[in-house]
This record gives structure tokens, sequence and C-alpha cells, in this order.
């Protein structure tokens, strides 16, 4: 189309499909990737996800489909050929040589001049913030440090792709916060394209320039994180990504649903016919209960029932009264606070129109 | 092997490389392989001193019982390993003999050998060494213990007072068992022979693979009589066994111990000195240090420890029909006692 | 999305999945498995094939189907040796591996004292040749035995000897199969049987038991194949008493009747073959009760079972050091039992049968090239195997060959080898009668515990080192020796110091192949022994249980001290 942007793609993957015996791990996937974009692929274990990574690095190739890196046809060449660095959950550093040496294994074998390494790997050191351990050995490091080490040692070959697999999964939460915002930093000083594999959804919006979710060997859905989370394209995503209410309910007319008694306005035209089964999805945190008057689309008039306290806000879950629609709500604790709501109160809630996704109903995963 | 007599530790290490692939360390021209049954402790004089008066020339010991180099020999008739057969019973020879598996030569000074000694073919295949000849070795302290008579003769053997006392080598695999087994087929005839076995049968403990064990066996007391022959028992008793040596009265079994070499050698010259030698005074000297008979008349020897005139005792041995029915006496005598079971007294 | 109508060449709809470009890495890594392969086509496979091909042939090399089965089973007395080494092979089974669960349970269940020690003692057996238990027994229970009383009359020449010495010789192979049975239970398990007030005794047939079965069953079929192949105790003990494993050689030594010989080979291969596969089996199956999260257990201090199992270990560990201890006695003797004066007279060995000293010589050497060359092929081949991407067909069929091993007897594989090598039409020919025949031999017989060792340290190594590699473009063999092989140095060395005491002690492969100027100990001793010198036999026993015992010792210390400070980087 015209609107196109004008940069050729760093990595497009075309029809790329991969069978273990009868099973389809992957099924024609179609994938471009912008030259310094950072792209995740999130789904749950036995997506395609992993199968879809090594099929780019080379460990496992394709059983049909092409994959060029930077114009180049990388369908079928082996690992030494291509041109990535590589992460693992597991780090895979080599604990009988020091944090040098490892940094430095890429580059003495390329045959660099030795005063070369030791300033490109004192840069490496500095980049991921390590300019002081390079003479100790990874077991004498923390996990978070032993990431940052593998990391330096991808990079140290300056490769067109940065690979990331599973990268934070083994370390804990308050380390994996931390390093989400120094991996995503370092990657967009450098501009390096790059490609993580993840499981965590959270890891998926917070750091990607868009995300591939993956279900069954195939694309669900590829977007920026506000796309996906805001207007997953299936139930599926809508599913996996965030917390969701599935309401069960009848197309009224193209924007409008009944759900157990309740009518439902939305604005995004459903191209089903009337009477059709329909899933409405809510999150939680899009039921509005404050300054309702600004609402004149479903206002329902609920009962408030079970309140949990989270941390940053309340969970509860609602009924509309005079009807058999059940949903959860998330509240802020000002919201709950300023409005008096409580378990057992009736309150008046909104669900913005705009908010709601309609999909028809034959949703395959829900868990 | 001469590199190896400073430091074997160094020899092993330096002929590693060469070992592997069967490189021999020596600087020898020629590598004799010789197959023999001559005693462990006979053969290192032998080899060094006719190493000794042919420099150049390496004998390489495959050792082991009579039965089994006979075994070995003929198995390998297709691809003989062997240059020469050196100190293996007369009646192997001739065996290898019958094959076609030796080489006509006539050592030199074969002229001065004992007659009865020698291949009476117009052109010998083979030339006695020395005799050798059946012995009990009876060990003195067991049998006082236990209150055996000393036996005399092969048929004091089978009183039963000597049941489970008595140890024997097995015919099949020793030399020396062949021969008494032989012996006591032309003492007793076929069928007296075979009976007179049965007899023993019963009172014999164990059926040894070699024909020096049951004598050592009696030396340390395992078993009070060990059949066996006169140079192990007399060379026992000089190690201090507390044993008597026995020399059966009917007729003692015997054999030579002869030399023949190997059609197939590529090692001729070197194989015809050593079948030369074998036949010189110089040699006989050195049988003579352990056989009261040897070769060349003459250079005859007594043993320490053996009182008797083995000479007149050796019973009238046919050696042809000896070499001729092996194969069936030892079919017959594996039929009779080997593999028996363990007997359940 | 807008990027799905741009025009790009579709890949036509492939029939053929693609197939990678091999680099210079698969190219060298897969040429190498070939050549691992090829290699054990020549030193295992062949010479199988060559004796199976024999057992149906006659002497003169014709065809004869299963005449050579018939003539075997025809005689009586060959056909009562099944029988024997059956049941004899059963009861040594049963009894062994009864006293090894005791031992181990009191090693690893019990805070008795000297458990350090009692371990150290079990493993004396593994380090002499199993020629050295029968003739210590004849010193103890033979007609002049110190103990002869003992037996009631009874003779230690037969099955009672014979059972006696496999036991203490198959005792720590048991041992070591039972004790990882029992570390590995997991402690979470009585706990809970404490805590719904199961009896300790309800406790050991519920949990300790069951945890254990598969080691058990496992101990069972490699005590069995050990004693049913052995020939070194009941060749030395046996008397009158024929088994399969002196058949053999009686025929094929004794006779040169290879043909039965064969057939006898092949008799012997069933059994073996068979706790192989059982043992695959089990092996499978005890992985899986390893949970990851399983708590190790930790046995609290009881006094009336510590000192039970103190009473219990003690006299097992006591038999070993007095078998042992005999043998010593006997060769330091002038003249046992008449003159015990002590003496060096029976180490004079180059005045006996055997070889002499050259043999010890011999020994050494063989067992320091075994275990150079074997460990650096079989840890290189492991490592192929493993890390070879790809190529599964060739990799699986290579890892089977790397396992036949196990399933072949010594003797077996020993024959095979006069029958493949000794063939004039066999170009490799020219090694038979070598040391290097003796050391690719052997290297073959123990390739299989060897290779496991390896496999299982490569597999807890990170498995993606090579990749790494491969993204870094550093070749896999430069990993290999940089990271792979330091990080396994233990297990190298481990397997290093397995084939080195294996090859000193062996008899039973390298019985049939060695040559006049390759003796080894081991195979001294048995010649010294049939030649009838006991004691010289018991000394050359001795002098090889030392060399292996100081070896043990020097790798341990390499491993404490040496190793402990090389390896700096495994410390936190």
């Amino acid at each position: 189309m015209d609107s196109m942007p004008t940069t050729e793609p760093y990595l497009r993957i075309r029809n790329l499909s991969k069978k273990f015996g009868a099973f389809t791990a992957l099924d024609t996937v179609d994938l471009d990737i912008m030259p310094g974009e950072f792209v995740s692929f999130l789904g749950p274990s036995g997506c395609g996800k992993t199968t879809l990574l090594r099929a780019i690095s080379g460990l496992d190739v394709q059983t049909a489909g092409s994959i060029h890196q930077g114009g180049r046809d990388i369908s079928t060449l082996p690992v030494a050929k291509r041109d990535f660095g590589i992460v693992f959950q597991s780090y895979a550093l080599f604990p009988n040589l020091t944090i040098k040496d490892n940094v430095a294994y890429g580059l003495v074998s390329a045959g660099t001049p030795r005063i070369e390494i030791d300033k490109r790997v004192k840069e490496l050191l500095e980049l991921v913030g390590l300019p002081e351990q390079a003479g100790k050995y990874p077991a004498q490091l923390s996990g978070g440090q032993q990431q940052r080490v593998a990391l330096a040692r991808a990079l140290a070959l300056s490769p067109g792709l940065l690979l990331l697999d599973e990268p934070l999964s083994a370390l804990d939460a308050r380390v994996r916060a931390r390093l989400r915002g120094e991996i995503r930093d370092l990657q967009q000083r450098l501009q390096l394209t790059t490609i993580m594999v993840t499981h965590d959804q959270e890891e998926a919006l917070t750091m990607s320039d868009r995300i591939v979710v993956m279900s069954n060997g195939r694309i669900e859905q590829v977007g920026t994180p506000d796309e996906i989370y805001g207007r997953p394209a299936t139930a599926f995503v809508a599913d996996f990504v965030g917390k969701m209410n599935f309401l069960e309910g009848r197309l009224v007319t193209s924007k409008r649903a009944d759900v157990r008694g309740a009518v439902l306005d939305f604005s995004e035209e459903v191209p089903l016919a009337e009477g059709a089964a329909v899933t409405v999805c809510l999150r939680p945190e899009d039921v509005v209960v404050r300054d309702i008057g600004e609402h004149s689309h479903n206002r329902l008039s609920v009962q408030v029932g079970v309140m949990e306290f989270i941390g940053n806000h309340f969970a509860t879950t609602l009924h509309a009264s005079g009807t058999g629609l059940n949903f959860s709500a998330d509240f802020s604790i000002n919201a709950v606070r300023d409005l008096g709501i409580s378990s057992g109160a009736t309150i008046e809630v909104a669900l913005p129109p705009k908010r709601l996704r309609v999909f028809a109903q034959s949703r395959s995963a829900t868990a | 092997m001469n590199l190896c007599t400073t430091s074997r530790l160094r020899c092993a290490a330096v002929s590693i490389a060469a070992a592997m692939f069967g490189l021999s360390t020596a600087t020898h021209a020629a590598d004799l392989t010789v197959y023999t049954a001559l005693e462990a402790d006979q053969i290192k004089p032998y080899k060094a001193a006719f190493e000794k008066a042919n420099p150049g020339i390496n004998i390489l010991w495959v050792r082991d019982s009579t039965g089994i180099i006979t075994a070995k020999l003929l198995a390998e008739k297709a691809n003989p390993k062997a240059d020469v057969v050196m100190g293996l019973a007369a009646t192997s020879l001739m065996l290898l003999q019958k094959e076609g598996m030796l080489m006509p030569y006539a050592s030199a000074g074969l002229d001065k050998v004992d007659a009865k000694m020698r291949d009476p073919a117009a052109s010998p295949e083979w030339v006695g060494m020395d005799v050798w000849a059946s012995a009990f070795c009876v060990n003195t302290i067991e049998s006082s213990k236990k209150n055996l008579p000393e036996p005399a003769s092969w048929a004091d053997l089978t009183k039963p007072v000597y049941q489970g006392q008595i140890a024997m080598p097995n015919p099949a695999s020793s030399g020396t068992g062949f021969l008494m087994v032989s012996a006591w087929l032309q003492l007793f005839g076929w069928d007296g022979g075979w009976k007179y076995m049965d007899e023993l049968h019963k009172n014999i403990a164990a059926y040894t693979h070699s024909g020096s064990k049951p004598c050592r066996q009696a030396a340390a007391g395992e078993y009070a009589i060990g059949l066996s022959f006169e140079y192990r028992a007399n060379k026992t008793k000089k190690g201090g066994a507390p044993i008597s040596i026995v020399l059966p009265k009917e007729g003692l079994g015997w054999d030579m111990e002869a030399i023949g070499i190997m059609k197939t050698t590529k090692e001729v010259e070197a194989a015809k000195k050593l079948a030369d030698w074998a036949a010189t005074p110089e040699a006989n000297k050195l049988y003579a240090e352990n056989f009261a008979i040897v070769a060349l008349p003459g250079i005859a020897s007594s043993m320490e420890f053996v009182q008797g005139d083995i000479d007149k005792m050796l019973i009238k041995n046919d050696f042809a029909w000896a070499a001729e029915n092996r194969d069936k006496i030892l079919a017959e005598w594996s039929k009779r006692y080997d593999g028996k079971s363990e007997p359940k007294n | 999305m807008a990027t799905e109508t741009l025009i790009l060449p579709d890949h036509p709809a492939a029939v053929a999945p693609l197939r990678q470009k091999l680099g210079h890495d698969d190219w060298i890594m897969r040429g190498a498995v070939v050549a691992l392969g090829l290699w054990l086509i020549i030193t295992v496979l062949l010479p199988l094939w060559a004796l199976l091909s024999k057992s149906f042939q006659a002497a003169d090399g014709r065809f004869v189907g299963l005449a050579n089965f018939q003539a075997y089973f025809a005689s009586p007395a060959l056909a009562d040796s099944i029988w024997h080494s059956v049941w004899v092979s059963l009861l040594s089974t049963v009894i062994c591996v009864l006293l090894a669960f005791v031992y181990a349970y009191g090693l690893t269940r019990t805070c008795m004292p000297g458990r350090g020690l009692f371990r150290i003692i079990a493993q004396i057996p593994i380090l002499a040749p199993s020629l050295l238990p029968a003739i210590s027994l004849v010193y103890l229970f033979g007609n002049q035995g110190l103990v002869k009383w003992m037996l009631f009359g009874a003779s230690i020449y037969g099955p009672i000897g014979i059972v006696m010495g496999e036991v203490f010789w198959t005792f720590p192979h048991a041992l070591i199969i039972i004790t990882t049975a029992l570390a590995i239970s997991d402690a979470r398990l009585y706990e809970a049987a404490e805590a719904l007030r199961a009896s300790p005794r309800r406790t050991f047939w519920t949990v300790t038991l069951p945890g254990a079965r598969y080691g058990l069953i496992s101990a069972v079929f490699v005590v069995f194949t050990l004693v049913i192949t052995d020939f070194g105790v009941p060749k030395v003990i046996g008397g009158k008493f024929n088994v399969l494993a002196t058949d053999i050689y009686k025929q094929v030594v004794g006779q040169q009747n290879f043909q039965i010989g064969a057939v006898v080979g092949l008799l012997l291969l069933l059994p073996a073959a068979l706790a192989f596969v059982v043992d695959q089996l089990m092996q499978r199956r005890q992985l899986a009760l390893l949970s990851a999260r399983a708590v190790p257990y930790a046995p609290r201090p009881d006094a009336t079972i510590d000192r039970a199992m103190l009473a219990i270990c003690s006299l097992i560990a006591f038999a070993i050091l007095v078998i042992l201890g005999v043998s010593f006695f006997a060769s330091i003797a002038t003249f046992w039992p008449y003159n015990l004066t002590p003496s060096f007279k029976n180490f004079d060995f180059d005045m006996m049968d055997g070889g002499g000293w050259r043999s010890y010589f011999n020994s050494l050497v063989m067992a320091g090239l075994t275990a150079l060359f074997g460990t650096a092929v079989i840890f290189t081949g492991a490592y192929l195997v493993e890390k070879t991407p790809r190529f599964r067909a060739v990799r699986g069929f290579v890892q089977f060959l790397a396992l036949l091993p196990l399933a072949v007897p010594g003797l077996v594989l020993g024959l095979g080898y006069i029958f493949f090598f000794n063939n004039p039409a066999n170009p490799l020919n020219f090694i038979y009668g070598t040391m290097a025949i003796l050391v690719i031999c052997t290297i073959s017989h123990f390739y299989s515990v060897s290779h496991l060792t390896a496999v299982t340290a490569l597999k807890q190594i990170d498995q993606e080192f090579e990749t790494v590699s491969a993204s870094l473009r550093v070749p896999f063999w430069r990993t290999f020796m940089r990271v792979t092989l330091p990080v396994c140095l233990p297990a190298v060395l481990d397997i290093a110091m397995y084939l080195f005491v294996n090859a000193m002690t062996t008899v039973s492969a390298v019985v049939f192949i060695y040559a006049p100027h390759t003796t080894l100990a081991a195979i001294a001793v048995l010649n010294m022994d049939d030649a009838g010198d006991v004691a010289p036999a018991a000394a050359m026993a001795m002098v090889v249980f030392a060399t292996a015992a100081v070896t043990r010792a020097i790798y341990m210390l390499l491993t404490q001290g040496y190793l402990a400070r090389a390896q700096m980087w495994r410390k936190r």
C-alpha cells in the first residue's frame, strides 16, 4: 500500500512451517521485523514461539518457508553462517572462564588483536554496568549479573540481530523488573534489532515495540503493546494478555448484544447475523465507577460481591441487578474510598462501548 | 631384549610406540618364534646360550603345556606362526611330521646323537634333546599325618587308602599326563590300562592343567601325592619342599623332548642354526642340568634328589604307536574322566 | 497488516522438507561421528559377527548349520556346564546382592561409625584380578587351609569355592549400584511414613525396599552377568566342576577347538544380553523416580540399629580384608605352609611361567595406553554423539554400538578378536599379536561404562554452550577444548582411572589374544597358578592390586588437592 514505510524490513519471514512428525509446530507463519525494532514472541508453552526463534537462529531449520535477514536469504544457513547474538534463560556462561574471557570468547576466535579485545571487553562490561567484575568467575556473580555478562558476550561481535530466549525467567521478580528496563535501554541505545521469546506478558508489554502473540503454531496478532492489550484481535489474545471478563450473549444488532439480560452497546460493528452467539470481552479495569454521568451507554446498577484488596487496587465481583450478569471489576483505592464502595452495596457503573471487544462465540482457549 | 637389561621401566617407556605396532626393540636381524613346552625355568639359559653363540638371532618363546602347544600348532596349520618347535614331546612332533608340517633337516652332528633319540627316517625331521620321565612327589609331612604308606608302584596308587589324595595332570593338556597314560596302556595293555585308570580315577582328587602342578601341590601339602615328572620333582625338593621322590617300580612312562623346523618358516637359516645348536655338546650340557638322560651319550648327569637308575627303569616305549593313537587315547580319556561332576564324597 | 501485501517471491509449496546447509562444524562433527561408528564397527561389531559365523562353520570354514551346536549339546559333560553355570551364578547373585544391600543400608541409612573406612574397604575387590580371591580361598579352605574346618569336610574346589570367590569379586559392583539407589531416596517419604506412625519394619517394607527396587534388580542382573561370564574364579578353584566360562577356555586354549568355543561364546552372550536389556529398562525407571524436589535422606542415630549394622558391616569388611591378607601373607611366605619365614622368593617372576616381570611392565604399558587412548576416544566420542546437531539416525546407531560392549562378556569379545583379526585375509591382521590389539580390545571391553559416565557428565553441563559458540562463530572443537573438557575434567579422570584399573586386572578378553612378548600380569597370575606356582601367582596378584591401589590413591590426592585448586571456578 502507499502508506507503507519505505524502510525494508530487516527480517522477513514467509510461509514458515515446521513439522515434527505429525505435529505442526509452526503453521505458515509470515512476519516482518523492522531494523532496530524490539519484537517479543509471546504465547503459552507449545505455541511455537521457541520453534520460530530456533528457525531464525538456525538451530532447527524449518520444514518449509523462507527467512531473509538484511536482504540475505538465510533460510538454510548453518548457525555459524548467520549473524546474531543469543542470550539464554540459563545464561550458558562458560563456568571455567573469567567474565572477561567469556565476553572475549568470540573476539579471540575472530583473531582480533589483544589490545582491541581488552578495549572491547572493557567497553562491553561498562555497557552492561559490570566494569569491576572482569576477573571473576560466573559462579561468583549473582543471577542478574550473570545475565548481563551473557548479554555483553552476545553483543561482542556487534551482531545485526539479538535473540533473547526467555532471558529473565530464571531471575527473581525485583531483579527481573530492573533488568527489563536495562535491556530495553541498551537495545534502544544500540538501535539493535532484537527478538525476545517470553511467556511473560508483562515482560512483553513493557519492553517491546511490537508483540507477536502466538498460539498453536500460528500468529494470533502482531501489534504494539497498546494494540495487543487494548484491541486484542482474537479471543485468544484477549484471554492471554491481561485479565478479561468473557461475557456470553447474543447479538441484537450489529452494535448491540444481550448478555444474560443486560443489553450492552459497543462502538465497533460486528459482521455477524442477528441472534449470533457472541462473547463480549471486558477488562476489569475498564469498568467505570467515577463520573458516571458522562456515560450514556451501558450503565448498570450492580451489587458489589466479594472485594479483594490486591495492593494498589481492589478486585471486586459485581452482579448486575435484574439480570444474570456477573463480572469482575478493578477499582482504584481512591474510588473505593471516595465512593464508599463496600461489599453488599449497590452502585452504578458504566461499561464504555469503546472498551468492549466482541467475538463470535467459538472460543478455543479460555484457560 | 638386550636393550631392556638396564632399566625395565625405562625400556617399557621407550618401547611403547614400537610395542604398539609390534616392532621389536631389539636390533637383531632375525626373530625366531619358537613354540615350546619346556619349563619356564629352563628356557632362560637355553635362550641365553644360543643367542650368545649366534649373535643376531633372537628367540621369542611361545610357552605352554604340551597338549596346548600341540593343539595350537595343529590349529594354525593353515597360517603357522611358529618357525621352530623346540622342547616338545617327540610324540607331538611325530604328529606334526605326519601332517607334513616339518622341514627335513639333519642337524650338524646328528650322527653323534643316540640312535634311539632321533628321527629314524632317511631325511630326519626332528632330533631328540633329552628324556623326561614320570615320577611321584609324595609329601612326607602329610603322609605321616594321615598315616599313608609310601607308594612304590603304579599299582599301589589304586589302593583305597589314597582316596582323594592324588593329583595328576590332564593328559589332554599336559605331555607329562599323556606319557603316563601312554605308559599304562603299553604296560597293562589297552583294556588293562583303562581298567587301571578306572580304579585310579577313584583316588584322584584333581586333574591339573600342567604336569608340574601335581608335584607343586604335593609340595604344598594340598594333596599328599602328585604324579609328575622327575625334573620338577628334583627341582621342587631342592627348593625345600618336604617331599620324597618315588619312581614306580613297574617302569617309568617317558617321552623325549625334541626339536624340529616348521616347513613354512621364513627364517630358514636361523632355524637351522637353532637345530644345529640343539645337538651340540654345549646344549646337551645345559639339558643335563635338568635331565638324567640327554641326546648325546656321555653327557649324563645324575639328579641330586632322584634315587635310582632312570635309564634302566624306562619302559619300552613305542612312540610311533603313541603318536598314531594320540587322538584316540585322549578322546577315550576325556569321555571317561573329564568333566564329570564333583564326586559326591 | 500492510506488509502482507508486499510482493515477495513465495516459496513454492515444498514437497520435501528444507535441509539446512552444513557448516564446517557440521562436516567435521559428522565425519568424526562416522569415523567413531566405523571404529566401533571394526572393534566391536565385526569381531562379534566373526564369532557368530564361526559357530556355524566347520574347522575348514565350511558352513555346517547347527552341527556345532548339536555336537556341543550331545556331550553331556559340556551341556552340564550350562546348568552348573546357571545355578552357581544364581546362588552367587542372591548372596552377593543380599550382603551388598545390608552393607549399603549401613552406609547410607544409619549413623554407624567408620562409614568412610567401610566404603574404602568395600572397593578393594575391584582393584584385584578375580583370580586373587580364588587363590586366597585355596589358602583358607584348601586341603592345607588355615580354617579348613569351617567347611565341615566339604571341598572348596567346586561350587562352594566358586560362589565364595564370585561373591567377593562382585561385591563392590553390587554395592555401588545399591548405595546409589538407597542414597537417592526421598526423605519426605520417610517423614510421611513417620507422620502416619508406620512402624520401622513397615517403613522398611513399604518405603525403603520399593525405593531401592530398581537398584536391586539392576544389581541382580549386573552381578549375574559378571559371575556367569567370569572365568578367573572357576578356573582356579572350580576343580572338576565345569562351567561355561572354563569350557570356552578349555575348548579354545586347551584344544584349539574354535568352533565349539564360538558356540559356548554365543551361549554366554544370551544371559549377558538379557541382563543388558533389563538393566536399560530399569535405569530409565530409576531416573524417573528422581524428582528434582526430592530431599536427600539424612539418617538419625539409633543406638540399636547402628550397633547391629556396625557388627554386620565389620564382619563383611573383615572377610574382605582376610581374603586380601591371606594372599599377601602367602606371597611373602618362603614356602607355604611349611616355612613361613618372610621372603621375596615368590616375587622372582622371571623364573616362573607367565612371562615374568616383563608381564607386569607390559600390563603397566597396556593399562597406561588404554587409559590414555581410551579416555580420549570415549570422551570425544560421547561428546560427538551427544552434541552433533541433527544426524539422528547415525548418532543413534553409534550410541547403540557404544552401549553394545556392555552386553558382551570379555571372553566372547576376546574370542571374536581371534576370529576377526587373526584371519590372514583381514587387512588389519598386522595388529594381531601386538600391544595395540590388547589396548584396542580392552578399550572396547570397557567402552560402555566409560561412555555412560561421559554422557552423564555432558548432559549435566549447559546444553547451550554449542549454540552460543556457533553464534559467536567459534568452531566447536575450540569450545570442546576450552570449556567442555575442563568442565568435565572430573568425569574424564574417572574414566581414565576406571580404564586403568580394569586394564590392570582384566583377564577374560585378553587371555585369547596376548602374544609371547605381550604377556600381561593378570594372565601371568593365571598361568602361574596353572603351573602350580600358587604362591608366586598370589604374589603377582598382590603386585597388580598394589599398583591399582596406589594409582587410585594418587588419583584421590589429585582430585582433592590439585584439581580442587585448578577448578577454583567451581567454588562460589
